[in-house]
């Protein structure tokens, strides 16, 4: 199976265009269930003990109609399910082309797909959907204001606290999340990523 | 306009122009998502119960009695492979449904024929 290699600066262009046409206002959170639901037309179709039986979150149907999704994530997860739609979503966005070179029809043909797919090739199209989920979830520019926020509150607060650690931003990842509707571990690996810690204006 | 041509298609459509998604179409209602994904994906027909087709058109915003109402359960009807009730119960409809069938079944039939058919028919109906 043939695989596109793209860079992460590729993957955060394609991500700002694709939020650019679908949600100009980029006000937060981001409403990627309605986006992909309402707006694109994709099924979104929980599945009863995807991840217990099958250790999947979700995964996208051969004919990018459809996102089947771990359904205790959908009833009980909320922040889990919004990163799991916004990956899936990644490989609709970015991977038509290794899609269309797939067969499979149910979820034990696509697990034995995936493990007939040399690892790093599978390796290397979850990783490009998880940078894809965490800019689309997560936008730059918001990040750095909400950390621009945090830095103004914090700044008197905490003599001795270095702002620039990557322990403060682990403990500040917790409370920007809740503006963005996702896990904390989200927030913290976007920071790292677009190197904020080290950018920003005290 | 997209055409739409099955129940699932033309259900799924009325609550997206809701601006609902499925999980918050189905939390509003009190419905179960796997079976409301199901219908829209035609995995499954419209149910067979009146009550249950009703509960589903309050539900997309769809008034009982209208035209809107009469294209909802003609799809449901079709989905469950059934002859609508109002046709059902007109014997002068039902007694014409055979002439119906032939004519579709009539290879020769084009686009146009069955169109002005169907017009004809929706007009007898009216």
């Amino acid at each position: 199976m043939k695989i596109p290699y793209l860079s992460y600066s590729n993957v955060r262009d394609e991500a700002l265009s694709f939020l650019s046409k679908f949600h100009p206002s980029h006000d937060l959170p981001i409403p990627i269930e309605t986006i992909i639901d309402v707006q694109l037309g994709i099924n979104i179709f929980p599945l009863p003990r995807l991840y217990k039986d099958h250790g999947q979150n979700g995964y996208l149907s051969r004919d990018r109609k459809t996102i089947y999704i771990d359904d205790l994530q959908y009833e009980q997860l909320n922040e889990k399910y919004r990163f799991t739609l916004a990956h899936e979503l990644a490989h609709y966005v970015l991977h038509k082309d290794c899609y269309d070179q797939v067969i499979y029809t149910s979820c034990e043909e696509y697990i034995k797909w995936r493990l007939s797919v040399d690892p790093e090739k599978i390796g290397w199209l979850d990783t490009q959907a998880q940078w894809f989920a965490g800019i689309i979830l997560v936008p730059t520019e918001q990040l750095k204001k909400c950390c621009q926020h945090i830095i103004e509150k914090y700044k008197n607060k905490l003599p001795g606290i270095n702002l620039r650690s990557d322990d403060f931003w682990s403990y500040a990842s917790n409370e920007i999340a809740k503006h963005f509707d996702v896990n904390p571990p989200v927030v913290e690996i976007r920071i790292k990523k677009e190197n904020i810690a080290q950018e920003i204006k005290f | 306009m997209k055409t739409m041509n099955s129940f699932g298609e033309f259900f799924s459509s009325k609550r997206r122009s809701l601006c609902l998604t499925l999980r918050e179409f189905c939390r509003n209602n009190n419905f179960d998502p796997g079976n409301i994904s199901k219908i829209e994906r035609n995995l499954i027909p419209a149910p067979a119960s009146k009550e249950k087709r009703l509960e589903y058109a309050n539900a997309l915003g769809i008034k009982e009695g209208t035209e809107e109402w009469l294209v909802f359960c003609d799809f449901a009807a079709a989905s469950a492979g059934k002859i609508p009730d109002d046709i059902a119960l007109d014997r002068e409809l039902l007694g014409a449904l055979p002439v119906l069938f032939r004519s579709i079944r009539n290879k020769d039939i084009d686009e146009e024929d069955l169109k002005q058919l169907i017009n004809s028919i929706k007009k007898e109906l009216r």
